[in-house]
Formats: C-alpha cells, structure tokens, sequence
C-alpha cells in the first residue's frame, strides 16, 4: 500500500460537477464512481494519494483534495479550503462552458499562479476579448473587464500605461488573439507592453458555434470549413517572438497538474514586457467532435500524445512543442517611456 | 497668466483637453486631424500624461477606454474613416458608461473620400453610427475660440454623465488660425471619489447615470466591467427587466443632461442671432454657421429679415429654439456641407414652418452667397 493513502480528504462539488467524467477517467486510484446522472462522486477517499491529477484538471473547479488534519473536517470545510475557488466571484453559480472544457482548468492555472506570486487580488486586471475565453474575467474576483471581439490586448494597452502598478492578464481565444486581434497582437509584443497575454488555443470559434481558426490546422473540420481547413494555421508562439514578445511559452492542458504549469504562467506575470503564454485546450464540444473525439479526457490524452517537451523528439509530424519557447531580456515600455521622460523631456527642459 | 495667441483649430482642441485634465491620448494618424495627436505626444509627456499611437483607431478608443477605467482622463481624434473604425467601441464606452473624448475633424466621405477638404458628411453617424440604441452628446465648435473652450466642456460633459462625447470638428475649422486667449486653468469636473465602498460593489447602481463617481480598477473595490447588457452590479444577464433597467440609464443621462445642463445653460446649447424679428431662419453648424452669419447679415442689407439658429451642441439637438419660432416665421433653411442630414431633424421638429435644404458637397466651404440666392428665390 502506498503510504500517503489514507491522508487525503476528497470532495466534489455537486453543484458544480457537469458531469465531464475527466476525473474519473483520470484518477490513478480510482478514487471516483460515476451517478448515474454522470456527476463524479467519492467512493474511495481513502486510496487518494493526494497527486492532485483531479482537482487540476476539474474545469469546474468542483473537486478539492485536502491534506487530513487533527480535526475531522465537514465537506462545505473542505470545499472552502479550495484556493482556486477563493479566487471565483461568490455570485457564480457555475461556470457557462461545455463540461469538460479546457478554459476552466487554464483559469484554475492562472488563479494558481497568481495565489503563489501572492499577488493581491486588487492589483490584478483581468482583460478579454470575446469568446468562451472571454468569459473568464467575469468569474474572476479580479478588477475585470471583458471588453470586445479582438481587441482586449488595446484596452489592455490604456490600462497598464494609465496605471503601471496595476498587473494586467489578458486571456484570450486563438480567434480573438490572431485573428480579429492580430494587429493588437503583434503590436503590443513589438512594444513589449508589460502585460501577461495568455491564449487558449483551442483550434476553432468555440463561442459561435465551432467555425474554422487562424489556428485550425490544415486538413481539420470547422462547421465552415466542411471539407477540411484548405488554409495553413499561425503559429502562434513564433507569431509572438517574431514580433519582439520577451516571454513566450506554450503549455497544454493535459498537464495542469503538474507544477511547471502554473510555474510557467507564474513566471510570465513576474516577467517585465511582454509575455506570452499559449495553451493547447480541448474544445470537446466542436474541435473534439468533429475532428477526433468528443470525450474530454480523451482529448487530454490527445493533446498528451501530440505534444513534446522542448528539448525532445516529436513522434509524429505537426505534433506541438511545449515550454519555455523564447526569451529575453528587453526593456518593457513601462520603463522605456519612464526613461525617455527623463532622458529626453525632462533633461532637455532644465 | 492666460496668453494671447495665433493657434490653429487643431491646438486650440489638444490644449483644451490638457487643460480639461486630459493625461491619456491614443490615436492614429488622419488628415485633418493629425496634428491633435502630434500636440499631444509633445505636451502630454511634459505633464505626467500619455501619448501612444496606437495601429488602428480601434485600438485608439480602446486603449482611451482602458486609460480612463485606470483612472486617467483619456480622449482619441480621429477624421471619417477613422470614426467609422471607432463606432464598435463608442458603443462599448456608451453600455460601459466610460467617460471619454472622441474628436472627429470632419472631411469629406464616403470612404477615403477628401482627405483635405471638409464637410459635415458625419452628423448622423455621430447619432447613429454605433448599432444598437443609444444617447449621442456631441458639441460643434464654429472657430478657434470655441474649438478650445468645447473640448474643455466636452471633457468635462463626458465626466458627469459617464459617456463618450463627441467633438466635431471640420477641416475649415482644423486647420484654420485665429488669434485666442489661452487661460491658466480652466474650471474642470473631478468625479466624486468612491469612499466607502458597498460590497457587494455595484458600478451601475440606480442613481449613478450622472453626476456619480466613476469607477476605477485597483482601488479596492474589484467590479465587472463588460459590454455585454448588464446589472446594477456590472454582470452580464438576459432577465428582461434587467435588460430594460439598463437601456433606461440611457434615456435618464439624457434627461439629466437637458435639465441640469442645457436648460440652465442654453447658451450652451445654442446661439440665436437677430432672431427676434426674423422672417426667415438659417440653421448651421461649425464653419456653415460662420457663413450663414455673413449670410444674415448679407440679406439684412437687402431688407431680408434673416436670423440664424446655431446649435453648439448638435446632439442632443435644441428642440426648444424652434419649437419657439415654428408657426411664426415663413420659412427655415438649414445649410449644411452634405447632402441633407440636419434637416430631417429640424423637420421632424417643426410642424408649421416649410424647411428648405441649402446643400454643399464638392468639398468647397460654402459661400454666403450661396445661402442669399437660395432664400431669396425662395421667397420670390
Ligand atoms: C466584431 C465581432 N465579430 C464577430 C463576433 C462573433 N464572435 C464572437 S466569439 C467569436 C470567435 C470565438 O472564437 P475564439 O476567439 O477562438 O474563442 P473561443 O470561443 O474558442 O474561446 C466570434 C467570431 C463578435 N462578437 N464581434
């Protein structure tokens, strides 16, 4: 018997629960049944090893596993030890994504990485265009704003130059980001704006009913793209590099529980510049669907077999390499403008 | 100690909105109005401002939007296709009730149209341009002086009703120099800090059309903002009683915008010139309305009793001067440098009066003796 069984408090949020089955499926002890209604219940809490593979990945932010205390803790006690939920505006019922949507476990990431940087609340901005993705800052108790179609890293712009003090997140679809959005894009990476851009890059317009993406790869359905996307997609990493972003990394969803996830996202909000972090999501509902499998946990495993850390081989072609992409160590705008006040305005007036 | 000096339209409007308390400027380069941003981004930075060329005009207006939600009172300038580029989000300012200064140097249109010769080609998509319903404050300087004094009003208008408010200019107008008096300091409207903050914090609560505290990100109170149709509390619903509160604060902003402000100042409003025994009337705006002046005074000479109706703030547009003369004098022409736009809104006011169309649109300001000769055969 492994010797951290046993020590683990376990609990799924009914109320929260869609019903995905990502946990199920995922759980190497085998901790959960599935209701007949599909919700995830707790069977065998005591086999729990405490890996944390299930709340990490809960888009729902439902499951917390909680180290045992002195005390025997109710179940509403343990739910509220959750620190991802900490971060969820109390007047959410439920998050508006398909079940086992993957922008729920990148929010989680975020939410993560900004409790380890403890950074305060108040001093986040969470900014987004339009899209599934966009609807993330209204969840999140953050200052927030979700602004439209495209164009959240220009907001973003104002924001973060009116107030540097502020931490500014924008979070956004691959639609949004490169495609209504690739002008502001590629600009606010050329200006090396100090803001932490994070892309869900789910290969297709989830919002609006699963239509092709700058990012659809060539050959893949989209409702219109019948016969197979005929286009190459963006590489949406290089697109940012190229343009003169400071940071750029990718990461997929298929390893929220590991700790370099949130220690990437982390380490892009600490960054100065522009950072860019792109992660590879699963849009069950339509990408899924239409082009490999509609079951959540299977496009993690997807997403696990076409995917390869930097450094390794990929095994087939068009498979995605992730982590730390690029980076440097140029000056942000906040600075630059900061110094050219100085050097040149300021000097030249006395 | 004010100065006395030759400044271009253009100076006059980005001197305005400096002393007005404006420290956020983004926009993108247009003719006629490229100069605003060219005086901004050598002021601004003396002053703890910010300029920023942005890569389109939607940015611009987005990143005005973004500056002034962080606290800095923000203004874009723009010319025709640059404000068609801007109307997505002067509807987002409008359901987000985000002060902000959008100046439109008016040229000629559609399209890229005349690039450097004016018009008034954008009166209604002033009203109209962005979709959906909404209110539409926009202010219509006639020279130099006014160009400068308005955009501080237009500042400070934005500010008490927590809404995008327009300035538009033309390319007469933009680029035109007249003598003026620069002030030290202009009387500005700070917003009423928020002090105590409820919890949970409601950025749109009943009461908070106009006149209220605009809310700012990072001040302790974390809220919402979206375009979306919101609640009181700034999250986003489809309750149809909501969506009806909502769309009511506009309507309100209006009404508070007539009874506090235009009503108590109808010099404001609008200008009558020798209207008090006038037999026909002239409305215009801007750089038409200097013409028409010279106009008045033209068939003055020739025994015409002419007067002229100027509304200064062109939206909300002054019913109440013409409900007065409607019915008491015998006709009312309105000049404008387009193919019609103002008139439909003075006819939609009048009901006794017949309206008569004086057009221009070959990017030539219009001469008096345009408006002479069409009032005089008119009432031949
Ligand atoms: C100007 C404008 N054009 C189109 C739309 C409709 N629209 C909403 S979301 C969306 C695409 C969403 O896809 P993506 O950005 O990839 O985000 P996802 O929903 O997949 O998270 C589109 C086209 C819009 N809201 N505004």
């Amino acid at each position: 018997m492994n010797p951290r069984q046993g020590k683990f408090r376990v609990v799924v949020d009914e109320e929260r629960c869609k019903a995905c089955g990502i946990c199920i499926k995922a759980c190497p002890k085998n901790v959960f049944d599935q209701r007949e209604d599909g919700l995830a219940v707790v069977a065998r809490e005591e086999d729990c090893i405490g890996c944390h593979i299930c709340d990490r990945l809960c888009p729902d932010f439902a499951i917390t596993v909680v180290e045992k205390g002195d005390k025997p803790l109710s179940d509403e006690e343990v739910t509220k030890l959750n620190i991802a939920r900490n971060y969820v505006r109390s007047y959410v019922p439920r998050f508006v994504w398909c079940p086992g949507c993957g922008i729920g476990i990148v929010f989680q990431g975020i939410v993560r990485a900004v409790h380890q940087l403890g950074i305060p609340k108040d001093k986040i901005v969470m900014v987004s265009g339009i899209g599934c993705t966009g609807r993330m800052p209204g969840y999140a108790d953050f200052n927030t704003l979700h602004t439209t179609h495209g164009r959240a890293l220009a907001f973003a712009t104002g924001i973060k130059l009116a107030n540097p003090e502020l931490h500014v997140i924008v979070v956004m679809g691959d639609g949004d980001s490169v495609a209504i959005g690739g002008n502001h894009f590629i600009h606010a990476a050329r200006r090396n704006l100090d803001v932490t851009a994070v892309v869900i890059n789910n290969g297709i317009y989830g919002m609006t009913g699963g239509q092709v993406a700058p990012t659809t790869p060539t050959g893949r359905r989209a409702t219109t793209a019948p016969y197979g996307n005929p286009e190459p997609p963006f590489d949406i990493c290089k697109l940012a590099e190229g343009a003169g972003a400071n940071f750029v990394a990718r990461l997929s969803t298929h390893q929220a529980y590991m700790p370099i996830f949130t220690k990437i996202i982390a380490k892009a909000i600490q960054k100065e510049g522009f950072s860019l972090v792109e992660v590879l999501s699963q849009c069950p509902t339509y990408y899924g669907r239409f082009n490999i499998v509609e079951d959540p946990y299977k496009m993690l495993q997807w997403l696990k077999e076409h995917t390869y850390m930097k450094g390794r081989k990929p095994k087939h072609e068009g498979d995605f390499v992730l982590g730390v992409l690029y980076e440097s160590d140029r000056e942000g705008l906040v600075k630059v403008l900061n110094r050219w006040r100085e050097e040149k305005i300021n000097a030249s007036a006395k | 100690m004010s100065r006395l000096d030759l400044i271009q339209g253009n100076e006059a409007c980005a001197l305005g909105a400096i002393k007005a308390g404006v420290r956020f400027f983004a926009g993108y380069p247009i003719t006629p109005s490229s100069e605003i941003a060219e005086i901004m981004a050598r002021e601004l930075p003396k002053c703890d401002g910010i300029f920023i060329q942005m890569e389109d005009e939607m940015g611009s207006l987005a990143a005005a939007i973004g500056a002034r939600l962080a606290g800095k009172k923000a203004m874009t300038a723009t010319s025709g296709p640059g404000f068609s580029l801007m109307q997505e989000h002067i509807g987002f300012a409008v359901m987000a009730e985000t002060p902000v200064v959008v100046v439109n140097v008016m040229r000629g249109g559609p399209s890229t149209g005349l690039p450097t010769m004016p018009s008034q080609g954008d009166i209604m998509q002033a009203r109209w341009g962005t979709h959906g319903d909404h209110p539409a404050i926009a202010f219509a300087p006639k020279d130099i002086n006014e160009t400068f004094w308005f955009t501080v009003e237009a500042v400070n208008t934005s500010e008490k009703m927590r809404m995008p408010v327009f300035v538009l200019m033309d390319e007469v107008l933009s680029h035109m120099r007249e003598p003026m008096e620069i002030p030290d300091q202009v009387q500005t409207w700070e917003a009423p800090p928020i002090e105590n903050p409820e919890s949970p914090f409601l950025p749109f609560k009943e009461g908070t059309e106009a006149f209220a505290p605009v809310p700012i990100f990072g001040q302790g109170y974390r809220f919402h903002i979206t375009g979306l149709t919101h609640r009181p509390d700034g999250f986003p619903t489809n309750d149809p009683n909501e969506i009806e509160r909502k769309m009511l604060r506009f309507i309100k902003k209006m009404e508070i915008l007539q009874s506090e402000i235009l009503d108590k100042n109808p010099d404001m409003h609008y200008e009558k010139v020798e209207l008090e025994d006038a037999d026909v009337v002239i409305v215009a705006i801007g750089s038409v309305a200097r013409v028409a002046q010279a106009a008045v005074e033209d068939l003055r000479s020739q025994d015409i009793k002419a007067g002229l109706l100027r509304p200064k703030v062109v939206w909300p547009f002054p019913e109440k001067p013409l409900k007065e003369i409607d019915g008491n004098v015998q006709a009312v022409f309105v000049a404008e440098m387009n193919q019609g736009q103002m008139v439909y809104e003075v006819e939609r006011i009048l009901k006794k009066t017949p309206v008569h169309k004086i057009n221009q649109f070959n990017g030539m300001l219009m001469f008096p003796s345009k408006i002479v000769e069409a009032v005089k055969s008119t009432l031949r």
